[in-house]
């Protein structure tokens, strides 16, 4: 078992493996074996076109149309329902909003979880205890976690409001989710809480590939703790961070559950993101064009985000 | 020496950030209904009561929702690894044309919002009879896991030295034959860990099980948890148990793999 080097930090090492793999192989076996490739392939292609690629197609194409959700047809509107997005304030307002809360939330989730790795990091008796324990929110179901917080954050009988007025921070307890100034931060605190594990585990592989003779060197030159982090630990990680933090701004930016069952987008659309305002337009209204015309628009800030990523991956194999 | 007092200081301070929340969740689950509601709160409960978890079987239907959601969770996981693995495999070790630009969109496939394909997918299955069914959930959460599996496998597969392979079938094993004998055992962590993710993903998923699914007894844990807070009186002891035993799989499974998470969290190609 001791040869599966994680893959998290691997290149591709067998990646020429395909080269006509064995001395003895024929024209023909060759050709089987580029055969086998497409045919173990095959399946997974078939599942993505179904699942996929065709309903993203469909997507696009009901974005052209007015359709409720029980009209079997729809009408063909052309540009309407995308004429209707951007000239919509709540549109622009919800853009905006799940920009905040991505950025807000994977920044905080990348300053903590490379804290947190770098404390984990440090030997220390039940480090692996700890370590262990620090995963806890991100394996716990998204729904627990909403309950939690719900129950957590409450008003009347919740433990965190009471900690707060006890220790004298604030002086009367806090409707968290209920008003709009505190309600975008509440939701933040829990994305920040839920995911940053994510950051550590992936930093924390990385602290411990960094060669420790590195550090040995700069001590010799006489770099001080600062200078040493500086120039060495944040060198080392700073194209991983680049990459999780793209990763996660992703994610975030798509994430639907957190907000939509803490607040459902409220109180007064303080924090109604793209992926709820899509919610609101094909469930709540049954408008399946308007939606989809939003989800479409999703989909495109996607692809140029993943542009980035790639270009970036393309930079980093050169 | 105090150097390790701050890190054990940090250490405290960490886990108290962390693992509160569980603790709240576990503890209340063990209050009777009124002392929950007391101010001060209880930080251990005056009376442990499991009347909850009692409750939970006997007067909801949680039960259901648990066996439906594992159900339909097991079912997507063992369909993700058996198509992913094969795909996942092939992008390893063959040269097959345009698998590079494959392999970009499994990755974009893995990002896609889901708030994207849930309209598609609610109007498509509602034609094929796909809606209200745990097989149709089942297909829908390969939109996340699928990819997901691929990429995280592939980047396994490419780690295990080619040379057994190569060994195997100069003893006249063919390609697959090397696949099943040689190369399966030697991922099988990896396929575990993976698994287990895919298994999470799933576990955790709302949104289409809340589109896709309407009939009641079809429905599944994350809506049908929902529920419970939107009766009148809100019996929290009673949902902070449906919450902590919604998380004791996860903690199991994590529990059990927890040397290869690396593995699992490197999706996405986090790469050095």
């Amino acid at each position: 078992m001791s040869q599966h080097a994680p893959p998290a930090v691997g290149t591709h090492p067998a990646e020429d493996a395909a080269r006509p793999p064995i001395g003895s192989r024929s024209l023909l076996g060759r050709l089987l074996d580029q055969h086998l490739g497409v045919i173990l392939l095959l399946p997974s292609a078939l599942t993505f076109l179904v699942l996929l690629v065709f309903p993203l197609g469909y997507g696009i194409y009901t974005s052209f149309l007015q359709r409720h959700v029980l009209d079997p047809e729809g009408v063909w509107v052309g540009l309407a329902n995308y004429a209707w997005l951007f000239s919509n304030a709540e549109f622009w307002h919800s853009l905006w909003l799940s920009s905040l809360w991505a950025g807000v939330a994977v920044g905080l989730q990348i300053i903590l979880g490379t804290a947190v790795a770098l404390i984990l990091h440090q030997p220390f008796k039940g480090r692996s205890l700890v370590r262990g324990l620090v995963l806890f929110p991100y394996m716990m179901p998204v729904v627990s976690v909403i309950l939690v917080w719900m129950l957590l954050y409450n008003a009347l009988y919740g433990v965190l409001n009471w900690l707060l007025v006890q220790s004298g921070i604030v002086d009367a307890p806090i409707a968290w989710l209920s008003q709009p100034g505190s309600a975008f931060w509440a939701v933040v605190y829990v994305g920040v809480w839920k995911y940053f594990p994510f950051v550590v585990v992936i930093v924390l592989a990385r602290l411990q590939v960094i060669p420790q003779d590195l550090y040995e060197a700069a001590r010799i030159d006489g770099a001080g703790a600062i200078a040493r982090f500086i120039d060495i630990t944040l060198h080392q990680i700073k194209d991983v961070l680049l990459v999780i933090a793209l990763l996660r701004t992703i994610f975030m930016f798509n994430n639907f559950e957190i907000i939509f069952l803490l607040t459902g987008g409220g109180p007064l659309r303080s924090t109604m993101t793209l992926p709820i305002l899509v919610y609101e337009q094909a469930f709540g209204l049954y408008e399946m064009g308007r939606g989809s015309a939003i989800a479409v628009v999703m989909f495109l800030i996607l692809i140029a985000v993943m542009t980035i990523y790639f270009a970036f991956l393309r930079k980093e194999q050169d | 020496m105090l150097r390790l007092l701050r890190t054990y200081g940090l250490a405290m301070v960490l886990l108290t950030f962390v693992a509160f929340p569980l603790y709240w969740m576990t503890l209340t689950s063990l209050k009777p209904q009124t002392e929950v509601f007391r101010v001060p709160p209880t930080f251990l409960p005056a009376t442990w009561t499991l009347e909850h978890y009692v409750n939970l079987f006997w007067l909801t239907d949680f039960g259901l929702l648990f066996w439906n959601s594992l159900k339909v969770c097991l079912l997507s996981t063992a369909l993700s690894l058996a198509v992913g693995i094969l795909g996942a495999y092939a992008l390893a070790r063959f040269n097959v044309r345009g698998k590079e630009a494959y392999g970009r969109l499994v990755l974009l496939a893995y990002m896609f919002p889901g708030a994207l394909l849930v309209i598609p997918l609610l109007l498509l299955f509602r034609e094929l009879g796909l809606t209200n069914s745990h097989l149709g959930l089942s297909l829908a959460y390969l939109t996340f896991s699928l990819p997901f599996v691929m990429w995280v496998m592939r980047d396994f597969f490419a780690s295990v030295p080619v040379d057994l392979e190569e060994a195997a079938m100069i003893d006249g094993a063919t390609r697959l034959g090397a696949l099943w004998d040689v190369v399966l055992p030697q991922a099988v962590p990896g396929i575990i860990a993976t698994g287990i993710f895919a298994f999470l993903f799933a576990w955790n998923e709302y949104l289409y099980a809340l589109i896709l699914i309407s009939d009641e007894s079809l429905r599944t844990l994350p809506p049908g948890m929902m529920r419970f807070v939107s009766t009148t009186d809100t019996n929290w002891g009673l949902i902070m148990a449906a919450s902590t035993l919604a998380t004791l799989p996860m903690a199991l499974a994590f529990g059990l793999i927890q040397r290869y998470l690396v593995t699992g969290m490197g999706a996405g190609g986090v790469k050095g």
